[in-house]
């Protein structure tokens, strides 16, 4: 990461120079020659220890503000006196079925419960991981079968560390020696002397609603060596201080957060004792796990800690939103979040909010996150009335038509291969800069880096589309709206800024498209040139939107789900997506073509 | 340097203590070799002025600016210095001012910090909505209120009245302080030359005297209940709600009550000239704030100097065409009750004054508590008003030309 602050000159021989200025300035040493070997060399132990001392003047400069900072320790702290708690790794969650079956067998009770704890196997793609019951689950008998439903499994290795009071410190902190734990696991556990059996279990801080000296909480915080450390209250006046001679008993979960996701397969480890006798647990339903993910990063803290502070804990503005949804919610990798007074249509009194998952996330994982967002933060924390709406995310696609000029003669690759590795170009910077709410597309950085991908490329030049989607309902004659993001390019005489896909209508394999010098639709057969139908809907350019009235295809080309809507923006420099748009690109609509820029050789004899 | 720490200095001084006494001697040159170096690293630009820095690098009131936008980036969504007259009082308050957002105070603080605005005015439109049941929502060319619109004029609605415009607060105000899900409006407010104010304290070339005063000037109203050890001093300016049946209406504060067709109001009676009152017949709808104040003076000196009195602008005056503009301050004007029964004296006493008894405002305050006819007065406080205080109608005149 950048430092942003230069503390001092860091360059040893400027250093050097600077001190050989110094002393030649001074009276006493203005007729010294600082070349000569011994005071040279003398002059190079100062100028080192300058050096030495101007790199610490520096760090600990940098690392004095949060967005400076670039040790964890010190983000981490930085963050903390904002009050934000920097999120831990989560454990991939996941929710199966389980039952066993006793059949037959004589004197079985009329309920069995499966109890935390319980012990299940699963894989993805590149291992094997643990997974633990977090609750008990009861199930009936139904002849001689009991079903344990929703089994909720967290993935991850319980732990558990013994921690004595001892009567050296009144406020003693408790580590425990791993980066790696869940610490929405962690159960605390207080025992008055370390050979009794009686314990208080103590709750964490953010979810006490009041502390007084007696109130049993823990707190939990990233220590600066990336292990975790557990305080508690001081006794007197902000919750109550464990005993001396006490003994402290913590079980947390170690887990591997994002690696355990995708699990699948099920199987039990652990078997259930049912009057003495254990018995196999089959597993049955089951999803993929999700939702595990790192610890946050030293990014995340920097860009969500100034965030929550400005929220204060309140949700007002849509950036307060934002930053709870990112900060509580890690599985959520991106959120927008606008107003109602800025959706289309306007829609008062609600707030929209727009959740972008990993790929591969399941339905139900997504609206498990939707009912946490609403039931934990939102009814809870924005000003009454007001509403929250959950919308997917728009993908608005970019298609790319690149043409540039190459000297063949500064390269051994050929056109072909030039042309893939621009294609491989374009598609890296969609990949690293686009893909993300609020990421707008800026024509000109891509294109500086066309030219730099091969040291023969001279120039290079490029047309955009943005594209949407629609699913119509084939053989049915329906209006349909599409929405572009920003503005499109008004009509002209000399080329169509709407196209479309192949789809069928009336027998003959079709698009449809803008007329020229117009903003009406007309369906257009391609393989005769002949206009099969106009006025089936138009396009309002300022605003975006192409709107279809009877529209009726009866398949689309290729088999596909969607037609694919072409549209020129008005600005192919910069696109800008508002709301829940998201751009990316369409790598199968773009293509990169080069030429060889051919100049006029003159031969001098 | 703060109080309790010491001068971080590597101080030249100490090199000749450190070393053994005998390299004084022997190797002077060194030392002060030395010396020199650590004057080198004392001085302005080098690393131990950074080190001084660390000691109150976070301290918002003594650190350098430079190092203040890096707490603007953790405190101020990275907002930078460059915005404030006052950065380090904003940052120091940034924690406050993100507790209130959404609120009134944010929204005046948020002008008054990012633009050095003190002017604007944040409405709530759905005061002015037309709401079916209540009774200030009339029904006529008189109503004021506003059926809801779907934008503007709804509950979820904030009005911004400023003399920025909105593409340059927008964004800003979007983000330290509305509430989603609340339609924005706003209004921008544009000095012309063409306004008369009253600020005016040196000649200036004459306008057209007419000219009314500014008719969107808002006005404060102080609504206070009326003792009878209350005095309206010379010069101030009060509308009475008097009724003669003795009920009040509260919601309707700047009305005078003509239903029984008696209430007059002019200047006041001078027993040794007579019954000199003006017409009856009051127009209520003329004794109303914004009536008053944009009653033109040269209209109310015309009255005066014609002693008309037979329309409906009710001006006499009772030295008929002698008024002395000099003299006459606001307080002459007068309301008179003509009830059967007598009003009041000066003092609260019921005397045998002539039934058409003009009274002045001074009289109304002085009232005790069991007159029937004064409970209220409504004193109009802006810079309009107050700049009249104590001043003659012709002093005001002359000021206003």
């Amino acid at each position: 990461m950048a430092t942003n602050i230069t503390s001092t000159q860091l360059d040893f021989d400027q250093i050097k120079s600077s001190l050989k200025t110094y002393f030649a300035n001074s009276t006493e040493f203005s007729d010294y020659d600082f070349e000569t070997s011994g005071l040279s060399n003398i002059l190079d132990v100062l100028a080192y220890n300058t050096h030495f001392n101007g790199l610490i003047a520096n760090l600990a400069t940098n690392e004095s503000f949060l967005n400076t900072a670039q040790l964890r320790s010190s983000v981490v702290s930085h963050a903390e006196g904002l009050g934000y708690r920097p999120k831990s790794r989560s454990a991939s969650k996941s929710t199966i079925t389980g039952s066993i079956d006793l059949s037959g067998v004589a004197g079985r009770p009329s309920t069995t419960t499966l109890p935390i704890g319980t012990s299940f196997s699963a894989s993805n793609d590149t291992s094997n991981h643990t997974f633990i019951s977090r609750e008990a689950v009861t199930a009936n008998d139904v002849s001689g079968l009991y079903t344990f439903a929703d089994i909720l499994v967290h993935e991850g290795t319980q732990k558990t560390k013994t921690f004595l009071v001892d009567s050296l410190s009144s406020n003693q902190t408790y580590i425990i020696p791993d980066e790696n734990i869940d610490t929405s696991t962690l159960d605390v556990k207080v025992f008055n002397n370390p050979t009794t059996n009686a314990y208080s279990t103590y709750t964490f801080l953010d979810d006490a609603i009041t502390v007084s000296a007696i109130t049993e909480y823990y707190d939990v915080k990233e220590a600066p060596n990336g292990h975790y450390e557990i305080n508690f209250g001081d006794g007197v006046s902000f919750g109550k201080s464990p005993p001396v001679g006490g003994k402290i008993l913590v079980t947390y979960n170690i887990v591997s957060g994002p690696d355990a996701n995708g699990s699948t397969t099920f199987s039990a480890v652990s078997t259930l004792a049912v009057n003495g006798v254990t018995y196999n647990i089959s597993v049955g339903k089951q999803i993929a796990s999700h939702s595990g993910t790192n610890r946050q990063s030293i990014d995340q803290i920097k860009k969500l800690a100034p965030i929550q502070f400005s929220s204060q804990q309140r949700l007002v503005t849509p950036l307060d939103y934002k930053g709870m949804i990112l900060s509580k919610f890690p599985n959520a990798t991106d959120a927008a979040v606008w107003g109602g007074e800025q959706n289309v249509p306007k829609d008062y009194g609600k707030v929209y909010m727009s959740l972008k998952f990993p790929e591969g996330t399941t339905d139900a994982v997504k609206t498990s996150t939707y009912d946490q967002i609403k039931t934990s933060f939102t009814d809870n924390l924005s000003i009454m009335s007001i509403d929250n709406v959950f919308v997917e995310p728009q993908i608005t696609y970019i298609e790319t038509t690149t043409e540039f000029y190459y000297n063949d003669g500064l390269t051994s690759s050929t056109l072909s291969t030039l042309e893939t590795l621009v294609d491989s170009y374009i598609s890296t910077y969609f990949s690293t800069n686009l893909g993300k709410f609020e990421s707008k597309f800026r024509r000109s950085p891509l294109l500086t880096g066309i030219d730099i991908v091969d040291r023969s490329i001279l120039s290079s030049k490029m047309d955009i589309k943005i594209q949407q989607r629609f699913s119509p309902t084939l053989g049915t004659s329906k209006s349909y709206s599409i929405n572009f993001p920003v503005a499109i390019a008004a009509f002209n005489g000399t080329s169509h800024t709407i196209t479309s896909s192949g789809f069928t209508y009336r027998g003959s394999s079709c698009i449809f498209r803008n007329k020229l010098s117009s903003n009406a639709i007309e369906i257009f057969v391609p393989s005769t040139g002949t206009v099969l139908e106009t006025g089936i809907g138009s396009y309002d350019n300022i605003n975006g939107i192409l709107i279809l009235n009877t529209f009726a295809p009866t398949t689309i080309v290729g088999g596909l789900a969607e037609i694919k809507v072409s549209a020129v923006p008005q600005n192919q420099a910069v696109v800008s997506p508002l709301r829940n748009y998201i751009l990316t690109l369409d790598g199968g609509a773009s293509r990169s073509y080069g030429n060889i820029e051919h100049t006029d050789q003159k031969i001098v004899l | 340097m703060k109080e309790n720490r010491i001068d971080q200095t590597v101080n030249s001084t100490l090199v000749s203590d450190i070393l053994p006494e005998h390299f004084a001697a022997d190797y002077p040159n060194l030392i002060t070799f030395i010396e020199t170096y650590y004057n080198y690293m004392d001085s302005d630009g080098q690393f131990n002025d950074v080190i001084k820095d660390l000691y109150d690098i976070r301290d918002i009131g003594t650190t350098k600016l430079s190092y203040i936008d890096n707490m603007f980036e953790e405190f101020a969504l990275g907002m930078g210095q460059e915005f404030f007259n006052e950065p380090r009082e904003v940052l120091r308050n940034f924690a406050k001012f993100f507790r209130v957002k959404g609120s009134l105070y944010s929204a005046k603080g948020f002008f008054r910090s990012f633009y050095n605005d003190t002017t604007s005015e944040i409405i709530y439109p759905k005061k002015d909505l037309f709401m079916v049941g209540d009774s200030a929502s009339e029904i006529g060319p008189q109503s004021t209120k506003v059926i809801q619109d779907g934008g503007v004029y709804q509950v979820l609605s904030v009005l911004i009245k400023s003399k920025t415009s909105l593409g340059e607060y927008e964004d800003f105000y979007r983000k330290f302080v509305h509430p989603a899900g609340f339609h924005l409006a706003a209004e921008m407010q544009i000095d012309t030359n063409n306004s008369v104010t009253i600020k005016s304290e040196t000649p200036t070339p004459l306008v057209d005297p007419d000219l009314a005063i500014e008719n969107s000037h808002h006005f404060s109203m102080e609504h206070i209940p009326l003792d009878c050890t209350t005095l309206v001093p010379s010069g101030n300016v009060v509308i009475i709600e008097a009724s003669p049946s003795g009920v009040f209406n509260n919601s309707a504060v700047l009305e005078l009550d003509d239903s029984s067709g008696q209430l007059e109001w002019g200047l006041s009676y001078d027993a040794s000239i007579g019954n000199m009152y003006g017409p009856t017949g009051l127009d209520a709808s003329l004794i109303t704030i914004e009536r008053v104040n944009s009653t033109p003076l040269s209209e109310i000196k015309s009255s005066i100097d014609s002693d008309y009195y037979g329309a409906s602008r009710h001006i006499r005056n009772y030295n008929q065409d002698s008024c002395d503009l000099n003299a006459l301050t606001v307080s002459n004007f007068c309301f008179q009750f003509n009830a059967a029964l007598a009003p009041y004296d000066s003092v609260g006493n019921s005397i045998n004054f002539p039934a058409h008894r003009y009274r002045t405002i001074k009289e109304f305050c002085d009232c005790k508590p069991n007159s029937n006819y004064i409970n209220t007065k409504y004193s109009i406080g802006s810079s309009l008003i107050s700049d009249i205080k104590g001043k003659t109608i012709q002093e005001t005149k002359d000021a206003l030309i």
